[in-house]
């Protein structure tokens, strides 16, 4: 008697459950993003920006891991809108290409029309900044070894402890497979950490050098010094949103609100909100309202 | 001592979300522990029927385990898309090795002699599971899903990557902003829920250590 008991017990529970995970769907725009602070303070202007100016309801799927997770879930239709994906990423890992031009226009152009063949999405025009990757290194190391450039690295690479994010170290096309190969030389050791970690990695000594991301003000806050691409290795990482087109047939009207971020965020603009989130730890909502309401987009 | 401080005032602050967080991280990997036992226990039974079956199972379950979490995310995001589901599934299937390999070997482990007094009164094969073999490994099968219950509630946090939420998320958040008071929010409860959770296994474990042992005397 007590079996049956435990057992409807069990079947229950396990109704409750299948119940709950076939909740969701409706009526609702999904906008998608990564963890990044860049990537949740835009998610934000998005939401704010279409909710204020139409009554298309939007929700925020945060936390993503990576743009090959954003990209299959806007396949699957779990999302309708990428806050943003970057041009250089989605070239090499979600449109596989080895070889692309670097210039800026025609990587974009690349980029826009190979999302619209391959995945029936719109990719908008940019936000106005590039999130690159750039070697870093800290102040005295960089006096230490005369560092200016990613060459000046070629004599002292073996010595050194490089960090960065693990995707790159996989990536074949631009990330360090091909690195090693257009600059000929490695490093000693590499630890791939999330991104988050490597600011203070590089800052406390735990490695020598860190391949940051360029937007970050945690560069500035940590006064790291950045490295050029002398050999202009990485490809051009413009930021913009990126829509599913049933989606935007389904809501006209969301073109024309999505491109009024069109851009109105330059590289430095996008450094400087990204320094209220990292620095002044303020809310990645607050910082998204106050930038809509300075540019008039919303009251 | 600041880090302290600050952590307590900062869920002290955010309690209610950090207490939805910890409501979705528990949904998840309860689920997730629940599919392996269910999943789990009939599959050990039948690996004691089969040699082979035995090996292929086992040598599957291994390979999952060395599968990354990202990757296995991945995969079955194909089937499940983004949410709970996909995290559910992912929890489940790295909790079916210990839950697979405890029962196995519980069943495996049961005295001959117990079992061929059982085949002498004239049990059917059925009633030799349910009433002989099953009871004696229970010990050990509990075991197994307490290991499991610690490795779900941990890897849970991996469900933040395909936007499941779970205190991973707040864990995220804080490495993504450099914000340890953050990672702690998310992680202090995090552990707390593993030892909760392994405290309240050990007692079911060891209650059900004891009626095993009075029914024994019994006889």
């Amino acid at each position: 008697m007590r079996y049956r008991w435990m057992s409807s017990i069990i079947m229950v529970v396990i109704s409750a459950l299948l119940v709950a995970g076939c909740g969701g769907g409706g009526n609702v725009v999904k906008i998608g993003h990564q963890a990044t602070s860049e990537q949740t303070i835009i998610a934000h202007m998005l939401k704010q920006l279409i909710e204020a100016n139409s009554d298309i309801k939007t929700e925020l799927v945060g936390g993503l891991g990576g743009t090959p997770v954003v990209l299959k879930a806007m396949q699957n239709n779990d999302i309708q809108i990428s806050a943003i994906r970057y041009v250089g990423t989605d070239l090499t890992s979600s449109l596989g290409l080895n070889e692309f031009s670097k210039d800026p226009q025609e990587a974009f152009d690349l980029v826009k029309n190979g999302v619209a063949e391959k995945f029936d999405q719109l990719w908008f025009p940019s936000y106005g900044f590039d999130n690159t990757y750039i070697f870093t290194v800290r102040k005295d190391v960089a006096e230490k070894y005369n560092l200016h450039k990613i060459s000046d690295l070629t004599a002292h690479a073996k010595d050194m402890n490089m960090a960065s994010d693990a995707p790159w170290l996989e990536r074949t096309n631009d990330g360090y497979p091909a690195f090693k190969k257009e600059y000929g030389f490695e490093f000693g050791k590499t630890t791939p950490m999330d991104i988050g970690l490597v600011y203070k990695a590089v800052d406390k000594g735990d490695v020598d050098i860190v391949l940051a991301y360029s937007t970050d003000s945690r560069l500035k806050e940590y006064n790291l010094v950045t490295l050029e691409d002398d050999k202009h290795f990485f490809p051009p990482y413009g930021a913009s949103p990126v829509v599913r087109n049933d989606t935007l047939k389904q809501y006209p009207q969301l073109e024309e609100l999505i491109n009024k971020l069109t851009g109105k965020i330059d590289t430095q603009t996008m450094t400087a909100l990204n320094y209220q989130a990292d620095i002044e730890k303020l809310d990645p909502a607050d910082i998204a309202k106050k930038f809509l309401v300075e540019q008039g987009l919303i009251k | 001592m600041e880090l302290f401080v600050g952590t307590i005032l900062y869920m002290a602050k955010y309690w209610t979300q950090i207490l939805e967080l910890t409501g979705e991280h528990l949904y998840m990997s309860v689920s997730a522990i629940l599919i392996a036992i269910l999943a789990g226990v009939p599959l050990a039974v039948f690996m004691t029927r089969n040699r082979t079956v035995a090996t292929i199972i086992q040598t599957i379950i291994n390979i999952i385990q060395t599968i990354p979490s990202l990757s296995l995310l991945l995969i079955i995001m194909i089937f499940l898309g983004l949410g709970y589901s996909t995290a559910i599934v992912a929890l489940a299937l790295y909790a079916l090795l210990p839950i697979i390999q405890n029962t196995y070997a519980g069943l495996e482990n049961v005295d001959k002699n117990l079992v061929e007094a059982g085949t002498g009164m004239g049990m059917t094969p059925m009633q030799l599971l349910t009433k002989v073999k099953l009871p004696l490994a229970l010990p050990i099968i509990l075991a197994g899903v307490r290991v499991a219950s610690v490795v779900s509630i941990g890897a849970a946090t991996i469900a933040t990557f395909v936007g499941a939420g779970g205190l991973g998320e707040m864990i995220m958040r804080g490495i993504s902003t450099t914000d340890d008071q953050k990672i702690l929010a998310g992680a202090i409860p995090a552990a707390l829920l593993v030892i909760l959770v392994d405290m309240l296994l050990g007692l079911i474990e060891k209650k059900a250590g004891y009626r095993m042992h009075t029914v024994k005397t019994q006889k």
